[in-house]
């Protein structure tokens, strides 16, 4: 799905089925020079087993419009303001590599 | 410099894709001749279905020899993956068909294999898909003959059989100026002669039979993909940017970036068509592929030893290979293909057509029949058998007179090659 999160266009793949905020969600974030895509499956089972999946291209990254955003800080923060765009107050996180310390960074801000 | 972390060619051919079975411990890549694979649980087997684990289900759309194989020529060619078909023109069909439907069109070297233009010419076009067929080298003729309706462009590395080298960085970077992908068959080079994604093409299909088998034991075909390819902004691919009815609204570009095509052509196109490859087949074009190298080496070394010696013989006309000055094709080949040109050429004997008949039933060492890049050295009259569909003016297109002979030089001594060569040339002399 399309959003728009700091004033540029974002995108977040869903899992294989529309988002809808009122389940259970699970973020997963991927790493750095990666894009949504290493979390298809993940994401599939989890869209298809009763949660709401977004898995984000961080700024810059393939489908989310530039410029990458450069520190873990700032993209907690523009992660945060992804959920808020999309209607999520309360999510479980998941990273890799480079995003797992834009998870704890994020968890750390909106605990 | 290869390494541990980034493997050299030689290495690749060996172990890309394979690790020893975890369960038996088995070094050789084993043949899983199974046509199904148990699920532990309903839900696994939902969880499959729906591409939410990774695994096998049935071997028409994939098996596990066939991955170790489909790993090796992705890693061989530098591309991100690639799918295994009952032949070569299995391959070609399922990347025209994953890309291109009714109405669609092709723009395609006119130096092609006969059966790709008999695929191209005659059958798709009762499918509603057109062709229009540009001279490799003429660069404005393949712009010109693009259409809005146009899918894919395509030829042939070293086109059959005059081995015309088609220019990929110049015809990559017309189709991409036009939002359109090159498909290129690269059959006569093989990832060691050419690697053609690194020269701007984005999707590459072997004919496996031939160099990468090695063995004239097999038929089979293998279609990469670069990855490089943007089909999520094309705006001529709905079939993979669109949510796919065929599988619950899939949108493939979404689902993987830089693999959108194969996940296509796997989950349509062998799933519906079927054109798959055995898994013997499988492990028999692996073993060929694990010597490949040393092979193509010999190969190229061999085809060398014998054009100096049939472009030197007075019986000959002409001699059609790259590597010699006079080929038009000689300064992109040295371009494009500084290994070599491969073991496949033609040349053209002086005399009437029954001399040249003479010729071929005399050689003793060179075998009469349809096929190349075996590791035993073929010969054939491409007039009156691989191109015999093709008309004249067709033929002349494809560089290709009545009195064309063409040779696939195996592995033997290229001394004993020349010897046979010498005896036959001299029947056809007395044949006159």
């Amino acid at each position: 799905m399309k959003l728009t999160v700091q004033g540029r266009e974002a995108y977040a793949y869903t899992g294989g089925k529309p988002f809808d905020p009122a389940l259970p969600c699970v973020v997963f974030i991927h790493g750095a020079m990666c894009d949504h895509s290493v979390w298809t499956l993940l994401a599939r089972w989890f869209a298809h087993h009763g949660h709401g999946v977004l898995a984000p291209d961080l700024p810059g990254h393939m489908r989310s419009a530039g410029p990458a955003l450069a520190s873990v800080e700032a993209m907690a923060d523009w992660l945060l303001a992804l959920l808020d765009e999309a209607g999520v107050a309360r999510a479980a996180l998941v990273g890799h590599s480079m995003g797992s310390l834009v998870a704890l960074a994020a968890a750390a801000r909106a605990p | 410099m290869p390494g541990p972390s980034d493997p050299g060619f030689d290495t690749l051919a060996l172990h890309a894709g394979a690790a020893p079975d975890p369960a038996t411990g088995a070094r050789a890549v084993p043949i899983h001749l199974s046509t199904s694979f148990v699920f532990e649980s309903s839900e696994h087997a939902a969880s499959l279905f729906n591409l939410e684990r990774s695994g096998h289900v049935y071997s028409r759309i994939s098996n596990p020899t066939n991955a170790v194989l489909e790993e090796r020529i992705a890693a061989l060619e530098g591309g991100v993956g690639a799918i295994a078909t009952a032949s070569g023109q299995a391959a070609l069909h399922l990347a025209i068909a994953t890309l291109a439907g009714a109405g669609s069109h092709i723009v395609a070297s006119s130096a092609l294999y006969g059966g790709s233009h008999n695929l191209l010419h005659y059958t798709l076009a009762r499918f509603g898909i057109a062709t229009t067929f540009v001279k490799p080298g003429d660069i404005d003729g393949w712009r010109e003959a693009i259409r809005p309706e146009t899918r894919l462009l395509f030829g042939e590395t070293l086109g059959n059989p005059g081995l015309d080298v088609l220019d990929i960085p110049t015809v990559s970077a017309v189709a991409h100026e036009a939002g359109l992908p090159l498909l290129v068959d690269s059959t006569f080079t093989t990832p060691w002669l050419m690697k053609p994604f690194e020269h701007g093409a984005d999707l590459i299909y072997h004919s496996a039979t031939k160099f990468l088998g090695g063995h004239g034991t097999v038929i089979g075909g293998l279609l990469v993909d670069g990855g490089a390819f943007d089909w999520g902004r094309a705006a001529r691919f709905p079939e993979l940017n669109q949510p796919y009815a065929g599988f619950h609204g899939m949108v493939f570009s979404e689902e993987s970036t830089d693999g959108a095509f194969l996940l296509r052509a796997r989950r349509e196109g062998l799933r519906d068509f079927g054109a798959c490859m055995s898994p013997h087949t499988a492990w028999l074009i692996l073993q060929g592929i694990e010597t490949l190298p040393l092979r193509m080496a010999r190969h190229v070394e061999n085809t060398r030893k014998v054009v100096a010696f049939l472009a030197a013989h007075a019986m000959v006309a002409g001699v059609g290979y790259p590597e010699l000055p006079e080929h038009p094709s000689h300064a992109l080949a040295s371009k494009l293909l500084p290994r070599g040109c491969g073991a496949v050429f033609s040349f053209a004997l002086k005399g009437s057509r029954r001399q040249g008949q003479a010729f071929i039933e005399a050689l003793k060492i060179f075998s009469h029949l349809a096929n190349v890049g075996d590791c035993r050295s073929l010969v054939i009259h491409p007039a009156s058998t691989t191109h015999f569909r093709m008309d004249d003016a067709a033929l002349a297109d494809a560089g290709i007179t009545p009195g064309t002979i063409r040779l696939s030089i195996g592995l033997e001594d290229a001394d004993d090659l020349i010897d046979d060569l010498k005896r036959a040339i001299k029947v056809a002399e007395k044949a006159a």
